[in-house]
């Protein structure tokens, strides 16, 4: 723990982390203690407006307890040295501890960790940024007479956090950008839009947006005024990254996410150790990689960030687990006990959710397509744990005849199918590689930011 | 704390009108998976959220004034911060 390099009003704070462990492991078998903070600012600029608003600042510490069959938390936002020595001891004497398993506190670490950025944006004003934004909406707004509105929208939010158990103390800062443009466009009788984002876990080189880049976006927005609807059926169909993101983490994840197993709302259950997907189909969870979205170091139970490999040729290998899911089921530890803030409990949950990059080319997938559609983008998903039907929503898509695209647009394109018969027909996995980054509700509509992605896939679905 | 934000407020110049909202709150949560406990929470949590209006000259003539708005949020453990803040948002109003 590198108390100069976290929020000065933790240089008391932090160094008392330890002693309330003390404190609560004279009562209680297993304690921990986290501090978290979150702030940031939003900047959005479109044709009727300017607005730069503040992401409500969120502080405040978590005392966790084991009580020998579940936690106990007392959570609050006065982070005096004498507060917290006091709540650590009146709240520990109010455990009622049975005996059980302990809980391993894990191996002894000590550390410091933050993003690393090249072009820094907290060095600039938010003055400096709102122009950043004019600047992007001007260049957009230029483009084509039917663009009838620009929407730019920026998001930066720098989170602190600091962990204590009774080996270890870390503490990390992790900087997120979010740099959006939505172009809306119209011919008189109806509105189209498209939009682009960029994002990750870095400085704003991660967010930089090219002028070619706009000139396809605005191109998509108006190819959009003359798209058909697809004739229903199934299809080969190539997904986008985009689109192969949304079937890891909505179709497939939310599923594998171990506190789905112990409330029985999860099919995958069944499946662990079986074949579930094509050999050529590897699913990954990783909060260490570097520049995703939804990338941390460790998670809120202290959990040093690596990779999960979910499915590894094609066989459900193992789920993503929060202290009390692992521990209930006797499964390992990952990553990925996340809580929206202070004021929520964990879960287990997602951070970057990726299908591994495979070997074909996509322009090899497009020459293997008799009749399909290049799926491009997604614009919704739906979790189905328990019936594992895939809910997804493609806003476009483009028609490929005899291996080649048409340049017809169809739009909206609905993906539906049941996900291990989607997962078992991948029969190519692309050679390249994108994330995009959003954010993921749970429990009590609780967000927590995320990214998915993965190659280009080739595949079998029913669309409509 | 609510006091400490309200003098900032007097003594920024640029802070035309005000308001602050002192917002206090306990919540207990009970997590049960069935009939087994899974997690028991107490939060107690303190905050106020805070409104700086400013007046500007009319942006041509024969228009009336234009008010300026910032809304942020200040924690009691921020205490030393108040200040600046409230110097930066009377800007962005």
């Amino acid at each position: 723990m590198d108390l100069k390099n976290l929020p000065p009003e933790w240089i008391h704070t932090g160094g008392t982390l330890p002693e309330l462990i003390s404190e609560m492991e004279t009562k209680v078998p297993y304690a921990a203690a986290l501090l978290a903070r979150n702030s940031g600012v939003q900047i959005v600029v479109n044709h009727r407006e300017q607005r730069v608003t503040e992401i409500p600042l969120s502080q405040g510490f978590v005392l966790t307890a084991w009580n020998g069959a579940w936690f106990e938390e007392v959570a609050g936002t006065d982070l005096t040295r004498e507060h917290m020595l006091e709540l650590a001891r009146q709240f520990a004497k109010t455990v009622n501890v049975s005996p059980a398993e302990p809980i391993d506190p894990g191996p002894s670490t000590q550390a410091h960790f933050a993003t690393s950025c090249m072009e820094d944006p907290t060095l600039l004003s938010p003055k400096d940024k709102l122009e950043l934004c004019r600047d992007l909406h001007s260049r957009a707004s230029e483009l084509d007479p039917r663009i009838v509105n620009v929407h730019v929208r920026y998001l930066e939010t720098q989170e602190s956090k600091a962990f204590a158990n009774r080996t270890k103390q870390l503490s990390q800062n992790v900087l997120r950008l979010r740099l959006s443009v939505q172009v809306f466009v119209s011919d008189g009788q109806e509105v189209k839009y498209d939009w682009l984002t960029k994002d990750g876990t870095g400085g704003l080189e991660m967010i930089q947006i090219t002028g070619q880049e706009l000139i396809e976006l605005c191109g998509h927005a108006v190819a959009l005024l003359s798209a058909e609807k697809v004739p229903p059926g199934m299809y080969e169909v190539i997904c986008a990254p985009d689109v192969s993101g949304v079937i890891a983490h909505e179709a497939f994840g939310h599923g594998v996410e171990l506190d789905m197993f112990l409330k029985d709302r999860a099919r995958a259950e069944e499946y662990l150790g079986e074949v579930i997907a094509s050999p050529l189909v590897d699913i990954l969870d990783d909060p260490s990689y570097p520049g995703g979205h939804g990338s941390y170091f460790f998670d809120d139970e202290g959990q040093l960030s690596s990779p999960t490999h979910i499915i590894r040729q094609g066989v459900f290998e193992r789920g993503l687990s929060d202290l009390f899911s692992a521990h209930s089921l006797g499964a390992p530890r990952t990553a990925n006990g996340r809580r929206e803030s202070f004021q929520r409990k964990v879960y287990a949950r997602m951070s970057n959710t990726f299908f591994a990059r495979g070997h074909t080319p996509v322009q090899s997938m497009i020459e293997s397509v008799e009749r399909g559609v290049y799926l491009k983008k997604t614009s919704s998903g739906m979790e189905d744990p328990k019936g594992w039907g895939m809910q997804v929503t493609s806003h476009y898509g483009e028609e490929i005849r005899n291996g080649e695209l048409t340049g017809q647009i169809f739009a909206p394109v609905g993906i539906t199918g049941y996900v291990p018969d989607i997962l078992q027909s991948i029969d190519a996995v692309g050679d390249d590689f994108a994330l995009s980054g959003g954010t993921c509700g749970k429990g009590h509509k609780e967000w927590a930011p995320v990214s998915s992605g993965g190659p280009h896939l080739k595949l079998k679905a029913r669309l409509g | 704390m609510l006091q400490q934000v309200v003098n900032a407020l007097r003594k920024q110049d640029g802070v035309h009108d005000w308001l602050v909202r002192h917002i206090q709150k306990t919540s207990n949560q009970y997590y049960v998976i069935g009939a087994r406990p899974e997690n028991r929470r107490t939060v107690t949590s303190e905050r106020a959220v805070v409104t700086v209006m400013n007046d500007h000259p009319p942006a041509k003539k024969g228009e009336g004034r234009m008010r300026g708005e910032a809304e942020g949020t200040l924690l009691p453990s921020c205490s030393t911060c108040h200040r600046n803040w409230i110097r930066l948002s009377s800007w962005l109003a």
